[in-house]
């Protein structure tokens, strides 16, 4: 696995009036002129009403949608300067996403979805493998590793998840709604999880969510709201 | 909610429904393939349907109101058979027929073989009025050397009333007066009547018959005058209903119209299969819509009703489109090629179009019956769809059952089982029932067959393969579905490429065998065209002929119900020095010094007279000829691809020793070392005359005879074609329905950092992997099919057997073709994959 080297000094990611609007000719603007910024190593909440755009938010961060204008920086690299292939081999590389339904490969074993991002990239699947079951062990699934999603509980699955977001040793970590499928004690004990995973592995995270309860577990909460990021009052949800 | 309110609500729900099909080149290829399917069906029926209608009222003409019809095939039989027919108390009226085809010339030119019919002028028009000639003229007919000929005879040959007309058989010359024009009944039959003593001298045909047309008295059942006649009769003249000729006749080519309308249906079924296909990705495509019209309250079976409907749509205008053409078809093809599709049936007959509203609302139902069946599991489908699963864009997931195994085998089994009965109705009802079940067993099978090879195959080291084989084997049942329409396609043209390349090679190996001669030589020209005895010594007597072997054809009525059999007599010695009869069974004097010893003089029989009438080596077999019983025993069994109702040879010495006839049809002639062929050709049309002799060398016949093959397989390489067209878009509509369903996979995987190149990759690699096992599925049943068509279907159609010759190269360039076709569909079926649509199925949960 080769990722690119992070710049010595300035933030992981730099948002700058970033402007997006929905798909078609009279598509609402849904970010407007949006300002983020996230250092290394943090980890950091978006909440917001349905519709808001923290899923399109995600998405041009990801480097899967193009933004309309604005700038959006990651480890220095100018996203929107990037021709497709460069902006998926960044996205294979540097950045993980964890979805709210878990989205693994039903046909695949736990161990063969974790190592799935590594060998898109070009890694023996020795290796790869060799690396899910050492996520596999961190994420406390050491003895499932050739269970098939089917088989897993919720919990089971989000781990699995969880630990395939991490097992290319992301610079950031994109979770959309990460335990909107889970009870609530197993989703707190997911995003534990996943801070924790974080944090051994230096990298930062960027976690979009309806639940105040999961925000909390982040250094700093935003709302998104009106097309922009506001630091988070202390009121609402 | 009751029927009718269900039917009230399904307006709004196929509103709802419309416009989401996509794909309007799929759904139009769908109704284009019913259209081909039906437009076959009615073409083939339309055409041999007024061919059939035609021959058997040409070969009735002038029985009008006949009852019964006294006949012996086409050599008669002696005309004191007349006074016991006419002299029975039941009998009111017995009109004695000559009927034969001549040489006539008016003019100074080119003759032409014409129809010579003789009747009893006088009582003609009691059994058809239409035969009957004006009083004046049937006076006159009474007259030796008097003549009337029919407008289009006359316009044909030139003549008018007063010429002189050269009426040429195998031995005489004579001259007729044309004494009248028949009056133009509009038939537009061609023809010249004499009275029946007239005709029978100049036919030379004197003390015998063709027929005897008889009435009965009112109130007379024809069966118990076909009773007391059989016994008082000589043997082999039958007394049938008029109809039985045309009974013969249609029986003629019935396998053949048989066969053409299999062809028709597999194209039909072949399209129910596109409708199946391209109604799956519908369903597929409105998966959302539809559950949320589930969620409305539209109920499971609306569902079902609204898909089946559409499917019913499908095939409704495929049938009118396709009628519409077949009719069209049928109406062209008569006119151009005449009622048999120049197969040779019914070469001479004059069929003219006409609708047939049977065969029209057959094939509109069968049609239209098609494109529902084909639509019927993807409307289940829809029907099941989970409204909570789909609104999320999620998929309700089909449990496998273990149904379809024991089902599958005992379809198989059945198959097998039905391929050892024996013809229904002189048809091979069973093979072809056999086929259907054989490719039904298969798909029924298709799934287990497709998840235990996927099972079996050994995981590839690259990510993609890997990741490919991995989906194929979760995804087994609907890799399955993909599947079937490709496994039907190649299963047809791999069965057709071995059966038709079986048949080529049987038959050119055949001719090979059957033409050792150098020149052969054939009459035309009806009567015209026999061989005399002088005429054979005039042709061994030209320079450079070694041998001469003549062969005499007379047909021989056996059963009322069949085509009369061959009975070919000709010199055995000569036939066996050069290996001339492709003997499979029984003695084979081929290349020995002797023949075989028998009881009766020996036969050879063909292998149709082993199917039709039971018949192996050993067997004793009575032939009625000239009033009298042939008692022969068979000694050997041949291959005859020539005559597919049966033929026996004999030794011309038998022949004649029996039969005193001294005529001979045709003539095999060997030529000295060295001599030209050509010179020869030349020689004999000098020496017997050009009007009433064919010669051609062994190649050019060959070569006739294969091009003749080909152009008869023409049609069935057309629709194989279609086939494969329709397998790959049936390849293309699967792949599209399951890349539609599998949006949210490759969503996830673009997420994950994969290429949109990639991700075809990955779909190549499955397209790869389900179109070659379903290849490797197709011609591995294409040819267990081939096997069926070739030893059953063909043996109980046409009588004969052939070698089986598996075409390895040309199953392999299919094979290549098909992965090729097929990969390249799967690829381009994964545009609709791999957009944007793809990053939203993963979104559409937050």
């Amino acid at each position: 696995m080769s990722s690119s080297p992070r710049p010595p000094t300035g933030p992981l990611l730099q948002v700058d009036g970033l402007c997006r609007r929905f798909e078609g000719p009279q598509g609402r603007a849904v970010l407007a002129d949006l300002d983020l910024s996230l250092a290394a190593g943090e980890y950091v909440a978006i909440m917001g009403p349905s519709g808001s755009g923290k899923s399109t938010l995600l998405n041009v961060l990801g480097g899967l949608l193009r933004p309309d204008a604005g700038v959006v920086r990651l480890e220095g690299t100018d996203l929107a300067t990037l021709p497709d292939a460069a902006l998926t081999r960044l996205r294979r590389r540097r950045i993980g996403f964890v979805f709210q339904a878990f989205h693994l490969l039903p046909h695949l074993s736990a161990a063969h979805n974790i190592a799935l991002p590594l060998q898109l990239d070009g890694v023996p699947r020795p290796q790869a493998l060799q690396r899910a079951a050492q996520l596999l062990e961190q994420v406390g699934l050491g003895g499932r590793r050739d269970a098939l999603p089917g088989e897993l509980s919720g919990g089971e699955v989000q781990r699995v998840a969880v630990a395939r977001a991490l097992a290319h040793r992301p610079a950031l970590v994109l979770a959309d709604e990460p335990t909107g499928n889970l009870d609530h004690g197993i989703g707190l004990r997911v995003l534990a999880l996943l801070r924790e995973q974080l944090g051994e592995a230096g990298g930062s995270g960027l976690l979009v969510t309806h639940s105040l309860e999961a925000a909390r577990t982040a250094d700093r909460i935003l709302m998104l709201r009106d097309g922009r990021l506001w630091p988070w009052d202390g009121e609402g949800g | 909610m009751t029927t009718r309110e269900g039917l009230a609500h399904l307006r709004p729900l196929r509103v709802a429904l419309a416009g989401g099909q996509g794909q309007w080149g799929r759904q139009l290829m769908a109704v284009l393939a019913i259209a081909l399917g039906t437009a076959l069906g009615v073409a083939v029926n339309l055409i041999n349907g007024a061919a059939v209608d035609e021959f058997a009222a040409a070969a009735n003409q002038f029985g009008g109101a006949a009852d019964l019809s006294v006949s012996a095939g086409r050599d008669g039989f002696t005309d004191a058979v007349y006074p016991l027919v006419a002299a029975l108390p039941s009998v009111e009226v017995a009109n004695p027929v000559v009927d034969v085809t001549v040489l006539m010339r008016c003019h100074p030119g080119k003759a032409q073989g014409t129809r010579l019919l003789g009747l009893d002028v006088l009582q003609a028009g009691r059994i058809d009025p239409t035969a009957q000639p004006p009083a004046a003229l049937a006076r006159a007919l009474l007259n030796p050397g008097q003549a009337a000929i029919s407008q289009a005879a006359a316009a044909a040959l030139a003549c008018t009333t007063g010429d002189r007309l050269t009426l040429q058989t195998a031995d005489q010359t004579q001259i007729v007066t044309i004494a009248g024009l028949l009056p133009d009944d509009g038939s537009g039959r061609s023809f010249l009547l004499l009275d029946i003593g007239n005709a029978q001298e100049m036919a030379g045909m004197t003390g015998r018959l063709q027929r005897i047309d008889v009435r009965l008295r009112a109130g007379v059942t024809p069966g118990a005058v076909q009773a007391a006649l059989r016994t008082a009769l000589p043997a082999g003249v039958q007394v049938t209903p008029p109809g039985a000729t045309g009974t013969r006749t249609a029986t003629l080519s019935r396998a053949y119209r048989a066969n053409l309308t299999v062809l028709a249906l597999i194209a039909l079924f072949t399209g129910g299969f596109l409708v199946f296909t391209t109604q799956t990705l519908a369903v597929a495509r409105r998966h959302g819509r539809i559950g949320l019209m589930r969620a409305l309250g539209v109920e499971r079976r609306q569902v079902l009703l609204a898909i089946a409907l559409e499917g019913g749509q499908v095939g409704l205008a495929g049938s009118i489109l396709g009628i519409a053409l077949g009719t069209a078809v049928a109406a062209w093809a008569l006119a151009r090629f005449g009622g048999d599709l120049g197969a040779g049936y019914f070469s001479g007959s004059r069929a003219h179009f006409q609708l047939d509203p049977l065969v029209l609302l057959a094939f509109l139902l069968l049609g239209t019956g098609c494109a529902l069946a084909g639509c019927l599991l993807p409307a289940w489908q829809a029907a099941q769809t989970d409204p909570a699963l789909a609104l999320h864009g999620g998929r309700t997931e089909r449990q496998g059952r273990s149904v379809g195994l024991w089902l599958g085998g005992v379809m198989l089994l059945a198959g097998a089982l039905l391929c050892q009965a024996p013809p229904v109705l002189g048809l091979p009802l069973p093979g072809y029932l056999a086929i259907a079940l054989l490719l039904v067993g298969l798909l029924t099978l298709l799934p287990q067959l497709t998840g235990s090879i996927l099972r079996r195959l050994p995981t590839p080291a690259g990510v993609l393969p890997g990741l490919a084989l991995a989906g194929l084997r979760a995804r087994s049942r609907d890799a399955a579905l993909s599947l079937a329409t490709i496994v039907v396609a190649v299963s047809l043209v791999a069965a057709m490429l071995v059966m038709i390349g079986s048949f080529r090679l049987s038959l050119a190996q055949w001719l090979d065998q059957v033409l050792p001669a150098d020149l052969y030589l054939r009459g035309s020209g009806g009567l015209a065209g026999q061989l005399t005895p002088a005429a054979s010594d005039r042709l061994a007597a030209i320079p450079g002929v070694a041998a001469v072997d003549t062969l005499r054809s007379r047909p021989v009525l056996l059963r009322a119900d069949l085509p009369a059999v061959s009975l070919i007599s000709r010199n055995l010695a000569i036939a066996w020095q050069h290996h001339a009869i492709a003997v499979v069974e029984g003695a084979n004097p081929a290349g020995q010094g002797s023949a075989p010893t028998c009881a009766k003089p020996c036969a050879w029989i063909s292998e149709a007279m082993v199917d039709l009438y039971g018949l192996h080596p050993g067997s004793a077999l009575r032939l009625p000829l000239d009033g009298h019983w042939l008692d022969l025993q068979v000694a050997g069994v041949w291959r005859d691809y020539a005559r597919q109702f049966g033929a026996v040879v004999i030794d011309r010495a038998d022949y004649q020793r029996i039969t005193a006839d001294p005529l001979a049809d045709d003539a095999s002639v060997y030529l000295a070392p060295g001599v030209d062929a050509a010179a020869v050709a030349a020689a004999v049309q000098r020496t017997l005359g050009e009007d009433r002799f064919e010669v051609a060398e062994p190649t050019r016949i060959k070569t006739v005879s294969l091009q003749v093959f080909d152009r008869s397989f023409t049609v069935t390489y057309a629709l194989e074609g279609v086939a494969l067209l329709i397998g790959l878009l049936g390849i293309s509509a699967g792949f599209g329905a399951q890349i539609l369903a599998r949006r949210r996979e490759f969503g996830v995987l673009v997420h994950l950092g994969a290429t949109r190149q990639q991700i075809r990759y990955l779909v190549l690699w499955e397209g790869a992997l389900v179109s070659a096992i379903g290849i490797g599925i197709g011609v591995a049943s294409g040819i267990g099919i081939g096997l069926i068509l070739i030893h059953v279907i063909n043996r109980q159609s046409f009588h004969w057997s052939m070698e089986t010759h598996l075409p390895w190269t040309s199953l392999a360039a299919l094979g290549l073709l098909m992965q090729v076709a097929a990969s390249l569909a799967a690829v381009l079926s994964a545009r609709e994959g791999t957009g944007p649509e793809a990053l939203l199925a993963v979104r559409d949960d937050a």
